[in-house]
C-alpha cells in the first residue's frame, strides 16, 4: 500500500520529481566525469611510460633486475615461447639484449645503452620504425645501427657515418665493433635520445658475444591490469631461473606518482560531493516544506507517522535509484565526448608531450566500473540524505502543518 | 678488487737489489722491494688468467715499459682481441683497436671501468704506486713463505693518505727482496685481497717470482693470475717507441 | 521602494526556501575557493618536493658545464653574482658549489661518482638534503676530511659510517688527483639514480683538489615564491649575459611539461566543481521559484503586474546572494586560513617515497576571492532568470488553484 502511494506521489507532481531527479542525475554525471578524467590521465601516463616500449610485463633471468649485466641472461627457447603464446592476452613479445658500450668517433666518445632487438617484432609491437626521423629502419641482417637524435648530435654524426662501439661483453669479453648509422631515432625524452643505440639481434650477438642469449622479453598486453595478471601467471609457470615483473615493479616511481595523485583527487571529490549533496539535500528540504500541508492532512486523517516517514523515504529512495540509473546513461555520452575529443593541452605543451611520446591531451576513461561505482555512491548518498526529512516527519504536528 | 699497489710491479718488473744490510729497516725493505729503476726499461711477455666461478679466460700480453711514465701493452691472445694495444703516456691512456681501425683516447670518466674485463681498472694502469710514502712500515719479524725466509712487514695507511687500505701485511724474501705474499686489509681490519707469488726463478738476469695471483677474500673461486713467460731488462727502448703512431705498428 | 521591502520580507518569510538558497550559494562559493586554494597549495607542495632536494628554484652555470661536467667550466665572477643575488628581495637564499665527475673507491669497489663541494650552512637553506640523513650528521662532526654519501652508495661500496674512501679526479691542469675522505653522514632520497651518483664534501676541499683559487661551478638559488623563478632567471640572464641562468622548469627534463600539464588538469577538475555549483544553484533557484506558484498567482491576482513580479523575484535573488556570498566568503577564508596553518595531512598517500611533504597548505590570494564571489553572484542571478520568466507565464487563476 505504501509503495503504491509512494510511487503515485512521485508521478503526481511531475515538475518537482523532475527537478529532484535531474539533481541526482547531474550529480552522477559530474562525479563520473571527474573520476573518468582522472583515470584517463593515469591510463595515459601508464601507457606512455610503460606501454609501448617497455611493455606491461617483462621476463628476465632471475636476478637480472638487480645487477643488470649480460651475465644474467637466458636463451629464448621454443618451450618458453610456447608458454608465452599460450596466453591470449599477450599481444606481442619482444626479445632484447640490453648492454652498455662506449660510442666513439675519432674525437668524441660517449657512454650509451646498446639494445639488440628483434627487428620485425619491434616494428610490429613497439612501432620502433615509426620513430625513425632520418634514414631508414633496420633489417634483421644488417650490421648497422639506429641511434637517438641526442646521441647523434653529441657525436656530431649523421646517417651514413660510422662509429665504433667499445664495451664489455659476455664473460668479460671485449665488445668491439664498427657500425654504420642507418637511421636516427626520435625519442622525445632527451635522456633516452642521448643514450640509445639499436642493433639487430644477430649483430648484437656478435658484438656482445652473448651466444644467442638475451636479457629481456618485453610483453605487450592491452591493458596495464592484464600485464599484472600476466606477470603473476607466468611467474608461476616459468620456474626458478626466471623472474617476471609487471610494470608496477618496473616503474615504481610512476606508481607512487599516481597513487599520491589519487589521494589528492579524493579531496576534490570530497568538495564535489559536498556541493552535490547539498544540492540534493536542499531539493529535498524544499520539497518537504512545500508538502507540509499534505503531510499534515495525512496524519490528521489517521496515517501513522512512521508509515508516512517510510512512504516519503520510499519516494526519495526510488528517485535516487532512478536518478542513479539514468545518470549512468547520461554520463556516458559526456565521457565519450571527452574520450573522442580530449581536452588539449595547448600548443606548446602538446609539442613537448608528443616528443615524450605522451598524448598531449586529457582523455576520459571509459571504464564501466567508474560509471557504476559513481552511480552507486550517489544513490547511497542521496538515500542517506533522505533520512533527515524522514526523521522530521516523525515529529509532524498535523494541525500546525495544515495551517501553513 | 683492488690491486693497485701491484700494477706497477706487474708491468714494470720486479727487481732484486744487490746489497742487503744485516738488519734492514722496514722502510728500506719496502723500498727495495718496490724499487723500480727510473730510466730502466722492461720488455716482457705475460699471460693473464681470469678465473671466475662459471668461466675462465686467458689473455696473452706483450709489454714494454720505461720508468713509470711510459708503458705499451699489446694483446697477443685470444684471437678476438689480438692486436689491441694500450699506450700509457704519463696520465693519459690510449687504445688502438685493429678490428675497427680506431684509436680511442680514454676519457677520465672511463677510468673506473674494468680493463679488458680483468679485475684491473683503466685507472690502475695509470696510477703510480704510493706504498712507500703513504704507509708507515713496521718490521714484525721473519716468517717462511713458499719455502723462503721472509721479512714480515706491517704497513699501516697514514691518516691523510689517499689509499683505500687500512693496512697491508707483506712477506718479503730476505735474499732477493721478492714480495712472496701480501694481505690487504680494509680499515676495519677485514681481509679484502690476498696476493701470492710463486715460481721464483731467474729471468732476464734477475731473481723474480714469475707467477703471481690475487684472490679476493670474500669471493669463492675467483682469482686473477699473472705469469711472466719472458722478461728482458737490458734491451734499451727509446722514448719514441711510446707514441700514438707506434701503437699501430707494434708487434 | 515598496518592492524592495516586499522582496526582503519575502526572504525571511519562507525560511526553508531561503535557507536552502543562501546555503547553496555560500557552500558553492566555499567549494570554488577551497578547491582553488587546495590546488595552489598542492602545486606549491609538488614543486617544492621536486626541486627542494636536488635543483632548487634557479641555477647559474658557465655555459657548457652541464654537458659533461668538465671542471674547467668555472664561473669566474661568482662573487659578483652572489652579491647581486643576495641583495634581491625575491631571493631567500644562495649557495655555491664546486662539482667534479670522478672516481670513488673503497676497498671493494670502484665506480664513477659526482662529488659536490658545498658550504653546509648555505646549502641547508637552498636544499633540504640535510633533512634526509639516515645516519650521521651533515658536516657537524670534527672530522678533517668528511664526506656525506647515499645509502645506496654505502651499500654498493660495502662501506659505512667512518669508512674511508678515495676520490680521484682531474684538476684544472688536467692532472689526476686523489684524496681520502671519511664518511660522516649517510643520506637517502627517493631518487635512486641521484643517490647512486652523488656525494658531498666541504667546498674548500674540492677547491684544493681542483687547484682553484676562486670561482664555482654552480650557483643555486632559493626564492620566496617558486612562481618568480622565470622572471628572476630572465633578469639575471640579462644582467650576466655570459652565464647560463635557468629556472627550475628548465633544469630537469620534463618538469616544465609536467607542471603545465598538471595546471590544466587541475583547471578541469575545478571546472567540474564549478559546474556542479552552477547546477546546484540553478536547480535550487528553479525549485524555489516554482514552488511559489500559488503565491505568485495570488500576487498577480491582486494586481501586481508581471514586470514587478519579475523584478521582485530578481531582488530576492540579489538579497539572498548578498547574505549568502559574505557568509560563503567568511567560511572560505576561515577554512583556507585554518588549513593553511595546520595543513591537510595526506599521509595516507605514499608521498614519502617521492620525497614529498604529505601536508598541503591551501592558500588563496585576495583577487581570487573576489573573482569567485562575483562569479557566484552572477551565477545566482542568471540561474534565477529562467524560473522567474517561467513564473511570469502563469495564469493567476490556475496558479491559485495549484496545490
Amino acid at each position: 500500500m505504501i509503495r503504491k502511494l509512494a510511487w503515485r506521489n512521485i508521478w503526481r507532481n511531475k515538475r518537482r520529481t523532475l527537478i529532484t531527479l535531474t539533481m541526482i542525475i547531474f550529480a552522477v554525471v559530474l562525479s563520473t566525469l571527474m573520476m573518468s578524467i582522472k583515470e584517463g590521465v593515469y591510463e595515459s601516463m601508464i601507457k606512455s611510460s610503460a606501454g609501448d616500449y617497455s611493455g606491461y610485463a617483462q621476463i628476465h633471468a632471475k636476478g637480472y633486475w638487480e645487477d643488470r649485466t649480460l651475465e644474467t641472461s637466458f636463451t629464448l627457447e621454443p618451450e618458453l615461447e610456447k608458454v608465452i603464446q599460450n596466453h591470449p592476452e599477450v599481444n606481442g613479445y619482444m626479445p632484447r639484449v640490453d648492454g652498455f658500450a662506449l660510442a666513439a668517433t675519432d674525437s668524441i666518445t660517449k657512454g650509451s645503452m646498446v639494445v639488440g632487438v628483434d627487428v620485425e617484432a619491434e616494428k610490429k609491437y613497439s612501432h620502433l620504425d615509426e620513430r625513425v626521423s632520418d634514414g631508414e629502419y633496420l633489417s634483421p641482417e644488417d650490421d648497422a645501427i639506429l641511434i637517438g637524435e641526442g646521441l647523434a648530435e653529441y657525436l656530431k654524426v649523421g646517417v651514413g657515418d660510422t662509429i665504433v662501439m667499445l664495451g664489455s661483453g659476455y664473460h668479460g669479453m671485449t665488445a668491439v665493433g664498427k657500425y654504420g648509422i642507418k637511421g636516427i631515432l626520435n625519442f622525445g625524452s632527451p635522456e633516452l635520445s642521448k643514450q640509445l643505440v639499436f642493433l639487430p639481434m644477430r649483430a648484437a650477438d656478435v658484438f656482445f658475444a652473448t651466444c644467442g642469449q638475451i636479457t629481456t622479453i618485453a610483453l605487450k598486453t592491452d591493458k596495464p591490469e592484464d600485464g599484472i595478471a600476466l606477470a603473476d601467471a607466468l611467474g608461476g609457470e616459468l620456474g626458478e631461473e626466471y623472474e617476471v615483473m609487471d610494470w608496477t615493479e618496473l616503474n615504481p616511481d610512476l606508481v607512487t606518482l599516481i597513487e599520491s595523485d589519487r589521494v589528492e583527487g579524493y579531496v576534490f571529490m570530497f568538495i564535489l560531493y559536498m556541493v552535490i549533496s547539498f544540492g540534493i539535500f536542499g531539493t529535498m528540504l524544499m520539497m518537504m516544506a512545500e508538502r507540509r500541508r499534505e503531510f499534515g492532512v495525512l496524519v490528521a486523517v489517521g496515517m501513522k507517522r512512521a508509515k508516512l516517514a517510510r512512504m516519503v523515504w520510499g519516494e526519495i529512495v526510488t528517485l535516487s535509484i532512478l536518478g542513479a540509473f539514468f545518470g549512468i546513461f547520461a554520463a556516458f555520452p559526456v565521457c565519450w565526448y571527452f574520450f573522442k575529443y580530449p581536452i588539449s593541452y595547448g600548443e606548446e605543451i602538446s609539442k613537448m608531450a608528443e616528443e615524450y611520446g605522451m598524448e598531449a591531451v586529457l582523455r576520459a576513461s571509459l571504464d564501466p566500473g567508474i560509471f557504476i561505482q559513481q552511480a552507486i555512491v550517489v544513490g547511497i548518498v542521496s538515500s542517506l540524505i533522505a533520512l533527515y526529512p524522514m526523521f522530521k516527519l516523525l515529529k509532524v504536528n498535523a494541525v500546525e502543518e495544515m495551517r501553513s | 678488487m683492488k690491486i693497485r699497489t701491484l700494477v706497477v710491479i706487474v708491468f714494470a718488473g720486479l727487481v732484486a737489489m744487490a746489497a742487503s744490510t744485516a738488519d734492514p729497516t722496514a722502510d728500506s725493505i719496502i723500498k727495495k722491494s718496490q724499487d723500480k729503476f727510473t730510466g730502466a726499461q722492461t720488455t716482457a711477455s705475460i699471460t693473464i688468467t681470469i678465473q671466475r666461478p662459471k668461466w675462465t679466460r686467458t689473455m696473452g700480453i706483450k709489454s714494454w715499459s720505461k720508468g713509470t711514465k711510459f708503458s705499451m701493452n699489446l694483446i697477443t691472445a685470444p684471437a678476438r682481441d689480438k692486436g689491441t694495444v694500450f699506450l700509457k703516456r704519463d696520465k693519459e691512456v690510449w687504445n688502438w683497436i685493429p678490428s675497427v681501425e680506431r684509436i680511442i683516447k680514454l676519457p677520465p670518466s672511463m677510468m673506473s671501468q674494468s680493463w679488458m674485463g680483468t679485475d684491473l681498472t683503466n685507472d690502475d694502469l695509470v696510477r703510480e704506486s704510493s706504498v712507500e710514502k703513504d704507509f708507515k712500515h713496521t718490521l714484525l719479524g721473519k716468517e717462511t713463505v713458499g719455502g723462503r725466509e721472509c721479512y714480515k712487514i706491517q704497513s699501516v695507511a697514514k691518516e691523510e693518505a689517499a689509499v683505500v687500505w687500512g693496512k697491508i701485511v707483506s712477506w718479503i724474501d730476505v735474499k732477493d727482496y721478492i714480495q712472496m705474499k701480501a694481505q690487504f686489509f680494509d680499515e676495519d681490519n677485514e681481509l679484502v685481497n690476498t696476493f701470492n707469488s710463486m715460481n721464483v726463478k731467474m729471468m732476464g738476469g734477475k731473481m723474480i717470482a714469475s707467477k703471481m695471483e690475487i684472490a679476493p677474500a670474500d669471493k669463492k673461486n675467483q682469482k686473477t693470475i699473472f705469469e711472466y713467460t719472458s722478461l728482458d731488462f737490458t734491451t734499451p727502448i727509446s722514448d719514441d717507441f711510446f707514441t700514438v703512431q707506434n701503437m699501430k705498428r707494434v708487434k | 521602494m515598496m518592492l524592495l521591502k516586499v522582496a526582503w520580507k519575502n526572504i525571511w518569510r519562507n525560511k526553508v526556501r531561503s535557507f536552502v538558497v543562501i546555503t547553496a550559494l555560500a557552500l558553492g562559493l566555499w567549494a570554488g575557493v577551497f578547491a582553488g586554494a587546495f590546488v595552489k597549495g598542492m602545486m606549491q607542495s609538488k614543486v617544492k618536493a621536486l626541486v627542494h632536494t636536488e635543483i632548487s628554484h634557479m641555477q647559474i652555470h658557465e655555459p657548457g658545464f652541464r654537458d659533461e661536467y668538465q671542471g674547467t667550466y668555472v664561473i669566474e665572477n661568482n662573487d659578483a653574482v652572489i652579491q647581486s643575488l643576495q641583495q634581491d628581495e625575491r631571493v631567500e637564499a644562495v649557495s655555491e658549489r664546486l662539482i667534479s665527475m670522478g672516481m670513488l673507491q673503497s676497498a671493494r669497489k670502484t665506480s664513477a661518482l659526482r662529488l659536490v663541494g658545498v658550504n653546509p650552512e648555505l646549502e641547508k637553506k637552498v636544499s633540504n638534503l640535510h633533512e634526509m640523513l639516515v645516519e650521521g650528521s651533515y658536516f657537524e662532526s670534527k672530522v678533517k676530511r668528511p664526506i656525506v654519501l647515499s645509502q645506496k652508495t654505502a651499500e654498493e661500496y660495502d662501506i659505512k659510517m667512518g669508512s674511508k674512501v678515495v676520490f680521484t679526479m682531474q684538476d684544472i691542469h688536467g692532472d689526476m688527483k686523489s684524496a681520502v675522505y671519511k664518511v660522516v653522514g649517510i643520506y637517502k632520497t627517493s631518487n635512486n639514480m641521484y643517490d647512486k651518483m652523488t656525494a658531498f664534501v666541504p667546498f674548500e676541499l674540492i677547491q684544493k683538489m681542483y687547484d682553484l683559487d676562486q670561482g664555482s661551478h654552480e650557483i643555486a638559488v632559493w626564492l620566496g615564491d617558486h612562481e618568480n623563478a622565470e622572471p628572476v632567471a630572465a633578469d639575471y640572464s640579462e644582467k650576466f649575459k655570459e652565464l647560463e641562468v635557468l629556472p627550475w622548469l628548465d633544469l630537469s627534463l620534463g618538469l616544465r611539461m609536467m607542471t603545465s600539464a598538471i595546471d590544466i588538469y587541475l583547471y578541469v577538475i575545478v571546472g567540474i566543481i564549478l559546474a556542479a555549483l552552477l547546477f546546484v544553484v540553478l536547480n535550487t533557484m528553479l525549485m524555489a521559484v516554482l514552488e511559489r506558484t500559488r503565491e505568485i498567482g495570488m500576487l498577480m491576482a491582486i494586481g501586481m503586474d508581471k514586470a514587478r513580479v519579475f523584478r521582485m523575484i530578481m531582488y530576492e535573488t540579489i538579497f539572498m546572494s548578498m547574505v549568502g556570498v559574505p557568509i560563503g566568503l567568511f567560511i572560505s577564508w576561515l577554512s583556507v586560513t585554518v588549513f593553511g596553518q595546520t595543513g591537510i595531512d595526506l599521509s595516507a598517500a605514499e608521498y614519502e617515497n617521492l620525497g614529498y611533504a604529505s601536508i598541503i597548505y591551501p592558500r588563496m590570494d585576495f583577487q581570487s576571492y573576489v573573482v569567485v564571489a562575483i562569479m557566484v553572484l552572477v551565477m545566482a542571478c542568471v540561474a534565477s532568470l529562467y524560473p522567474a520568466i517561467k513564473a511570469l507565464r502563469l495564469k493567476p487563476v490556475e496558479a491559485i488553484r495549484k496545490v
